[in-house]
């Protein structure tokens, strides 16, 4: 301690003793000779430093006499010393830097240059993201990043976006990364302005996310905005207009065919079902006229009209060396494809730094976001299916002029009800809106306590108002059960609150070829504070208009009125890094980080993820001196531990908390009561999930930069996973939170970035990433295997566990019977007309009633029996399909012609599955009354029971002659509530999509300085341009289960997804 | 450096103890198990979540409606193929992926767990404090007789099953395996007899009968202890009686007479029972000893239970009806009864509030009617009739007394004497005579014949209440009393078309005329319980304006025949397709399938038995 002391005393002096000083000018150009301003001027071994100016001109302070050594160093530029003989002015050009190396990358608590890394980080920066306009700054990383994958569950505005880094640990836990914005976390990146991101930094391995310990075992995503910069004022406008389009539609039956799978089906089950058919529709001699219907387009008429987004943004930047500021406005409009979806997102994003002195520095970054979201969408608890567009049928028949009869069943008079309902009234009626604003406000103060010691504190807060409205019209499952078949609001208030308060401290230092630096800090962080409240009123007028509703409850009857406060979840960490490097060829890294956590019981709270990294310049050694092809090459190797904690709160106690959902009423009255605050079963004994990651890899730059890239292997475990497991229902529950075995993911990722060609007017480069993930189930708790369930038809799903999860495979295999074509009149020996029964041969196996439709006869599906018993039951199902892709990746183009840019990027997934819901849906009557079918199932492919005169068929010999050219089975093999899943709905998820296609052309700057600009580029964009893939469905890129809109458990299932759009963009960017 | 280490240690000590308190998220809204029941407000709101779980569908359309039919008493209307549906439950051929099955089970057992939890909470918190508090074990009570309400539905449609009798806490062996029905029954009739003295009459309590009593959790000692008297169902498809059945019997006995004595009262008029159910009037001291509480806006009585009424334009609302009742029942009433009226409906409202002929196959439980309801629901209003439903009744103490008296000593002046109350009250008092003495005597002929007249007793008191199921296992009647009903069915049509026949002096058809002075244009029958000797004139026949003052007709006993076949009528072959033998002597499997996803989270465990 003393001689640390003494070293820091002996510093300080040395910068007094010296104190000389004469003063260096000069200018600072770029290639072009076109002065840059900003770059930084240091005289090297000292801290003395400026700033050239917005003419590239500099003054400088130096020290001393003679020769004068000056840094010159600026982002995305090479770093040059110039030795300068202490008089005369400097001149100076600075070269792109294109191997990145130089590129200041965020690790968490500060940043490193990309060679100083010692860990795994992919970043994307600013240039890449300009040019290409996204709605998102998910859209922006899809397919750049190797071992990124990142999964829009469905094209509606506002989906959840899924990012998986390495495949991700978690078995059902949130396996999504941490995302933190300008130092602070947020719960999704859809809350920053695409416009506004400066760069990405994906933390990968433990070497570098270990600094965030607790969260950081998914990996963390670093979004930087883009930072003030001093100078003239500069002031940008970015702006563009979007067509969206339905790339793909579902061909359905035509209007005749459909009233002839209508009349067939209730052919084969009574003649009271043809009596009402022909009611409904006409006798079957006139269907002949339906021919020449052409009948409604639903997928046209609810989602394939193209609609528009725009989205613009203004940015003003400038300032002083001491003072600058950085101002950006955008809004972001975004219809969605089904009538009465969309969204709106405005961002107001400001930053000031200002230095107060030499050793005081302020920051002030303030984000403000409003977003408003229309429609329920069509996943999760909305009551419209996309489905819908499918089934519902194209024509109405005689129905317009059939009287409604209220009375029957619930369930039959509700089905029948929307059975008559047009799909998009039923959107209207399901009217969701949420609007949410959130202020995040940061400020920093940097004191240089010395040298080499700073001291830094942070200190943010983040403001959350939201409200949610939804109104249940009379046609919905809720206004019936609950609301009296009239109208019903909810309205949610909330506002939430969270507060983040960092001390770090930072050493750094060098003697001689040693070079080291110290970080330790501290942090508290609280999230989710806040309160809501929920308001409920019903019986409005069956023609009040939702808005009217909303602004007016008071005209129904207080139904529910609850409030809730908060707690939130708190974390206090301690977390250290120290690095050393001796001649930038060896480099090590230590982390630690303490996590203590409101989610866990006491003594359970605190985990310690420790983290070390190693990495080897190679091109520094002596012996790569020859080879003159190697620019730079860097080993690294690292292994750490960093925890998951993400798991709802109050999880490990029990807890009431009061409620009047569906309450007792005594006295006539809803009594309130005290319910379980969680429907899990708590359990005090979970405890931090901890993911062990251990990385070698290798960063290249070769060939005079011409190549530069990266190679990754890691291995990674995660252990005491915390799974909402199923238990059984007799405890009260149905699930609860465990700390269970354990997953691991293995892979290799490579990136590539090539500059193939590097004239004056010509540049083309290229990039190339992929990644190989396994993952692998390696314990589970006590049992080798677990069922479960993708939910999707809910329990109308043929034996309902259509996922299997092993130990020592993969997560995501899917479970079910094996298709084996159809029966076929081969099969049966003969018919018995008595009792109406079709006898088989002996040795095939009969399928009896067991799809729920019409029974063991020619033409139903068949079924493999697989255990060979004769009968086809439960247990004739194995793995059928593995959702997890083996590779995916990207590649793409970039170029520069004079003043034209041009940029393609390519992604793929290859080796997956689909659980192709609408395939088996679709393609039955499924919950419907005379709906519609798709067109594989038309009259000349499926196996028909009727011939031209409308007669039901028995006879074999003449079955078979009717159905020669049957390619299909017929879809009155499944009853009317009974899907199946079977092979025939897996399809290969593979694709290979040309993401996004850009041209853009700036103008002249010569043209445009008249006016003031500075840059002035026009760009059009098609996004989702092109798709190659074998898969059926709207879109291979999908994961949407009813449950929830994702599950990690059953991956790959196509339910009920939002198509994907095809985005045709016109966008502006303009710099004055 | 010494120094050093001690402020480093201090300051440690600071911050750590600093980050403890740092460390906790308590939220105002959410409360520990003290405090929930450290008061009795607390602690009655606490309970009412055991309550809540009445108000679910899983509770008011599936456990308490569908999944007690079909019997000789109420059936649901059952679709021409099975279709995994409720209608599957009604005519036992449920398949162990019907989602109703699901529901119901897992609200059962959410029910227990929060009984389970509150009991805990009362004993450990609420009576620790205050061991003699009225309203702690009045709690108490209601916990436990709701847990035993909940394994007695349990049992009655699963067999034996799982139990549990401590809330759910991590560590605890979630896979049990399934319980004897005896083990589960002995021990809530045991807990709930523990329970019973500190508890409160209905007077006493805030609510009334809508909370659970002290006289009807003496009832459901006595209902707990016949059912565990009675046969069962056993996996391998036996109907069987423990060994020891008669020591429940007797327990019922002594617990049925405890109330008699200690809570005598007079049976107030059939009708008017109903009426105040209609009307949400809960009167104390009187027949219904508990019934479930529901708010206007939920509830399923007089939605899918009831007289139907169309919507329309009227402010009444939609009301449907699942559950009918056969002809069969409806002709083995005493046309003198005054429960007949009352229990079966002829007719229904249509959406202009015409009366309507509601035929043969949809003869309605009357005692229901949303129309009665005091503020109308409303035009669009469909469920959510706020009506309450029935659990107990007196008069159902007074059955369990005379049977289980008659079981042990015959049919004694105590049996008779119960049965006396509840005779009388169905008839005039002019026909006491008759109808009560004469009657009583004659059945009291033998044990035999007083069990008989119980039997069917208990299905002239409790039509459309549904209680039927759980009697005719108990009874091992269940088969026997199915296939009566059906072959009853088939000889009614048939005899309504050859003419001959031990039904052929039932109406082959109704003939009724309209009161056209009433605003709903009152039917009035011109038979309701015979052929008439000479039909009556029929309007518009045999030509169109011939006998303009004449009668329409509807097809009665006739439409229970097939002319095709000339055989039984769908109907009859549809409602109870799951069984069978029409001799009534193979068994009934009227014990349901575990839901699959049941027998997948138990991994194992738990298993499907009765042939699914």
């Amino acid at each position: 301690m003393k001689n640390y002391f003494f070293l820091l005393m002996l510093l300080m002096c040395s910068t007094t003793l010296f104190a000389q000083t004469r003063q260096i000018k000069g200018k600072v150009t770029d290639e072009n000779d076109a002065p840059l301003f900003g770059v930084s001027v240091v005289v090297a071994g000292s801290k003395q430093g400026t700033q050239t100016d917005a003419n590239g001109n500099f003054k400088l302070d130096a020290p001393g006499t003679g020769k004068v050594s000056l840094v010159f160093s600026f982002t995305s530029y090479k770093r040059v010393t110039v030795v300068s003989d202490g008089t005369s002015e400097v001149q100076v050009k600075l070269e792109k830097d294109v191997t990145a190396l130089e590129d200041v990358v965020v690790v968490g608590y500060g940043t490193s240059k990309r060679k100083d890394l010692t860990g795994t980080v992919s970043s994307i920066g600013g240039p890449e993201l300009s040019k290409i306009p996204v709605s998102s700054a998910a859209e922006a990383i899809t397919g750049r990043l190797p071992g990124v994958q990142v999964t829009t569950t469905d094209g509606a505005p506002g989906a959840e976006i899924v990012i998986r880094i390495r495949g991700g640990g978690s078995v059902s836990q949130d396996n999504s990364p941490l995302y933190i914005v300008d130092g602070f976390p947020v719960n999704s990146i859809n809350d920053i302005a695409p416009a506004d991101i400066a760069t990405i930094d994906i933390l990968k391995d433990a070497a570098t996310s270990a600094i965030y310990g607790a969260r950081g075992a998914n990996g963390v995503v670093i979004i930087t905005t883009k930072s003030a910069k001093p100078g003239k004022t500069t002031i940008s406008y970015n702006g563009f207009v979007q067509a969206r389009t339905l790339p793909r539609e579902l061909e359905v039956l035509s209007p005749y065919e459909f009233v002839l799978a209508n009349y067939e089906y209730a052919r084969l089950r009574s003649q009271t079902d043809v009596d009402n058919f022909s009611k409904y529709f006409g006798v079957y001699e006139d269907l002949e006229l339906y021919k020449y219907q052409k009948g409604t387009n639903w997928q046209k008429e609810l989602f394939g009209k193209p609609v528009f987004s725009q989205q613009h943004n203004l940015s003003i930047t400038g300032g002083t060396t001491k003072t600058k500021f950085s101002f950006s406005a955008t809004n972001n409009t975004d219809q969605g494809l089904m009538p009465g979806s969309g969204y709106q997102r405005n961002y107001l994003n400001f930053k000031l730094n200002h230095d107060a002195s030499n050793s005081l520095k302020f920051d002030f970054t303030s984000r403000f976001v409003n977003t408003v979201i229309d429609g329920a969408g069509s996943s999760g608890t909305s009551s419209f299916r996309i489905g819908d567009a499918i089934t519902t049928r194209p024509v109405n028949g005689l129905a317009d002029i059939i009287e409604l009869d209220p009375t029957g069943t619930d369930d039959d008079y509700e089905q029948f009800l929307k059975s008559l309902i047009n799909p998009s009234k039923l959107i209207e009626q399901d009217y969701r809106k949420r609007l949410s604003n959130t202020l995040n406000m940061n400020v920093a103060l940097t004191w240089a306590i010395l040298k080499d010691l700073s001291f830094r504190s942070e200190f943010g807060l983040d403001l959350g108002m939201g409200q949610a409205k939804r109104y249940y019209g009379p046609l919905t499952g809720e206004s019936r059960n609950a609301g009296g078949n009239l109208p019903l609001g909810e309205i949610t208030n909330s506002n939430t609150r969270g507060y983040r308060f960092t001390n770090t401290l930072n050493y750094k230092s060098h003697i001689g070829k040693h070079d080291f630096s110290v970080l330790g800090g501290q942090e508290i962080l609280a999230t989710g504070m806040g309160f809501s409240e929920f308001n409920r009123a019903k019986y409005f007028a069956e023609n009040i208009q939702p808005e009217n509703l909303f602004a007016n409850m008071t005209l129904g009857t207080p139904d529910r009125h609850t409030t809730t406060v908060f707690a939130g979840a708190k974390l206090a960490s301690f977390f250290g890094r120290a690095t050393y490097q001796y001649d930038s060829r060896y480099l090590l890294t230590l982390t630690a980080r303490a996590d203590g956590s409101t989610k866990f019981a006491a003594g359970k709270q605190w985990g310690l993820f420790p983290a070390a990294a190693f990495a080897w310049r190679m091109s520094s050694e002596e012996f790569m001196e020859d080879v003159k092809w190697v620019d730079d090459l860097k080993f690294r190797l690292s292994y750490g531990e960093a925890g998951n904690n993400r798991l709802d709160n109050d999880l490990f106690r029990v807890l009431f908390q009061p409620t009047d959902n569906r309450p007792i009423g005594f006295g006539d009255v809803a009594q309130p009561y005290y319910g379980y605050s969680s429907s899990l079963l708590p359990n005090p004994l979970i405890a931090w999930e901890t993911t062990i990651t251990r990385n070698a890899g290798f960063d290249f730059t070769l060939f005079n930069s011409r190549l530069s890239g990266g190679l990754d292997l890691y291995w990674n475990t995660t252990k005491d996973l915390l799974v909402e497991s199923d238990i059984p229902q007799i405890t009260g529950f149905s699930r609860q939170q465990q700390n269970v075995g354990q997953t691991s993911n293995k892979g290799v990722e490579l990136a590539l970035n090539a500059v193939l060609i590097q004239k004056k007017d010509f540049q083309l480069s290229a990039n190339f990433n992929i990644g190989i993930n396994k993952a692998k189930i390696d314990r589970l708790d006590g049992v080798n295997e677990k069922p479960f369930m993708s939910n999707w038809a809910g329990t109308d799903l043929k034996t309902q566990d259509d996922y299997r999860v092993y130990v020592g495979q993969t997560i995501g295999l899917m479970y079910g019977y094996v298709t084996d074509g159809m029966y076929t009149t081969a099969d049966f020996d003969s018919y018995n007309p008595v009792t109406r029964a079709y006898v088989l041969k002996a040795g095939v196996p009969s399928i009896g009633s067991f799809l729920g439709g019409i029974s063991t006869r020619p033409g139903v599906t068949k079924i493999k029996d697989l255990n060979g018993d004769g009968v086809i039951t439960a247990a004739d199902r194995q793995i059928i399909g593995s959702a997890l892709p083996k590779h995916s990746g990207g590649f793409g183009l970039n170029a520069v012609f004079r003043n034209f840019d041009f940029m393609a990027q390519f992604n793929w997934v290859y080796g997956n599955d689909i659980y192709n819901t609408g395939k088996i849906s679709f393609n039955q009557f499924y919950r419907t009354t005379y709906g519609n079918m798709l067109n594989t199932v038309n009259s000349d492919n499926r196996f028909k029971y009727i011939d031209a005169a409308g007669n039901l068929v028995t006879d074999l010999t003449e079955l078979g002659k009717l159905n020669a050219n049957a390619t299909i089975w017929s879809p009155f093999s499944f009853g009317n509530a009974t899907p199946v899943f079977h092979s025939w709905a897996v399809e290969d998820g593979s694709f290979l999509r040309l993401n996004n296609v850009s041209l853009g052309y700036s103008l002249p700057k010569k043209v445009i300085s008249r006016v003031g600009m500075t840059k002035l580029r026009i760009y059009a964009t098609v996004y989702n341009a092109l798709l190659w893939t074998k898969y059926s469905g709207y879109d291979p890129e999908v994961s949407s289960t009813r449950s929830s809109s994702y599950s990690q458990l059953t991956p790959g299932v196509d339910y009920s997804s939002y198509p994907k759009s095809r985005n045709y963009t016109l966008g502006l960017n303009v710099t004055f | 450096m010494k120094k050093l280490f001690i402020i480093l240690t201090i300051f440690a000590g600071v911050t750590l103890s600093s980050c403890k308190k740092f460390l906790t998220a308590d939220s105002p809204s959410l409360f520990t198990p003290e405090y929930v029941f450290g008061s009795e407000t607390d602690a009655k709101k606490t309970v009412n979540s055991v309550y809540a779980l009445f108000n679910q569908d899983a509770y008011t359309s599936r456990l308490s409606n569908n999944f007690t039919g079909n019997t000789d008493v109420e059936y649901g209307g059952v679709a021409a193929s099975p279709d995994n549906s409720r209608r599957d439950i009604w005519s036992f051929e449920c398949t162990p992926t019907n989602a109703d099955l699901l529901t119901v089970w897992n609200n059962a057992y959410n029910a227990i767990n929060r009984a389970n939890e509150c009991e805990k909470g009362l004993m450990e918190v609420s009576l620790a404090k205050d061991p003699t508090n009225a309203v702690y074990n009045n709690l108490l009570g209601e916990t436990r007789a709701l847990r035993a309400l909940w394994y007695y539905w349990l049992m009655n449609h699963w067999g034996d099953v799982p139990f549990k009798t401590t809330p759910s806490r991590a560590g605890d062996n979630f896979y049990l395996a399934r319980t004897g029905r005896d083990t589960i029954l002995t021990f809530l009739i045991n807990d709930l007899i523990d329970i019973e003295p500190k508890m409160s009459w209905a007077e006493n309590l805030d609510y009334g009968i809508e909370r659970i009593n002290r006289e009807f959790v003496i009832g459901l000692i006595a209902r707990l202890s016949m059912m565990r008297g009675g046969y069962w169902l056993y996996p391998d498809m036996t109907m069987k009686r423990k060994d020891d059945y008669l020591t429940y019997i007797q327990l019922a006995n002594t617990y049925a007479k405890n109330l008699v004595d200690q809570k005598p009262r007079a049976l107030p008029d059939f009708a008017t029972v109903f009426m105040n159910q209609n009307k949400y009037i809960k009167p104390l001291n009187s027949d219904i000893l508990y019934e479930v509480a529901f708010h206007p806006g939920f509830g399923d009585v007089a939605w899918n239970n009831g007289i139907r009424v169309d919507g329309g334009t009227h402010p009444y609302g939609a009301g449907s009806n699942y559950l009918s009742f056969p002809l069969t029942y409806y002709h083995s009433f005493d046309t003198l009864d005054k429960r007949l009226p009352v229990t079966c409906s002829l007719i229904y409202f249509d959406k202009d509030l015409i009366q309507q002929p509601a035929g043969s196959g949809s003869i309605a439980p009357g005692k229901w009617n949303r129309m009665l309801v005091p503020s109308s629901l409303g035009p669009a209003s469909a469920k959510g009739t706020g009506i309450n439903w029935s659990v107990m009744r007196y008069s159902d103490v007074l059955l369990l007394l005379a049977e289980s008296e008659n079981e042990i000593n015959g049919p004694t002046a105590v049996a008779q004497s119960a049965l006396r109350k509840v005779r009388q009250r169905a008839f005039d008092a002019s026909q006491w005579t008759d109808k009560v003495e004469n009657y009583i005597t004659s059945v009291s002929s033998s044990k035999q014949a007083f069990f008989n007249a119980i039997v069917n007793e208990r299905a002239w008191e409790f039509g459309g209440e549904c209680l039927r199921k759980y009697d005719l296992a108990r009874w091992n009647l269940f088969s026997k009393k199915i296939a009566e009903t059906r072959n009853a069915l088939t000889e009614m049509g048939i005899a309504a078309n050859s003419g001959t026949g031990a039904y052929s002096q039932l109406p082959d058809y109704l003939y009724y005329k309209r009161d056209s002075t009433t605003v709903s244009k009152n039917i009035i029958w011109f038979n309701k319980f015979t052929k008439p000797a000479v039909a009556p004139p029929i309007i518009n026949s045999p030509a169109p304006g011939d006998n303009p003052n004449g009668y329409t007709r509807l097809s009665w006993t006739l439409s229970m025949y097939n002319s095709t076949t000339a055989g039984p009528a769908a109907f009859i072959l549809n409602t109870w397709r799951g069984y069978t033998d029409n001799t009534g002597s193979a068994p009934l499997r009227y014990i349901l399938p575990l839901h699959n996803s049941v027998l997948s989270s138990s991994q194992g465990v738990l298993q499907n038995q009765y042939g699914y």
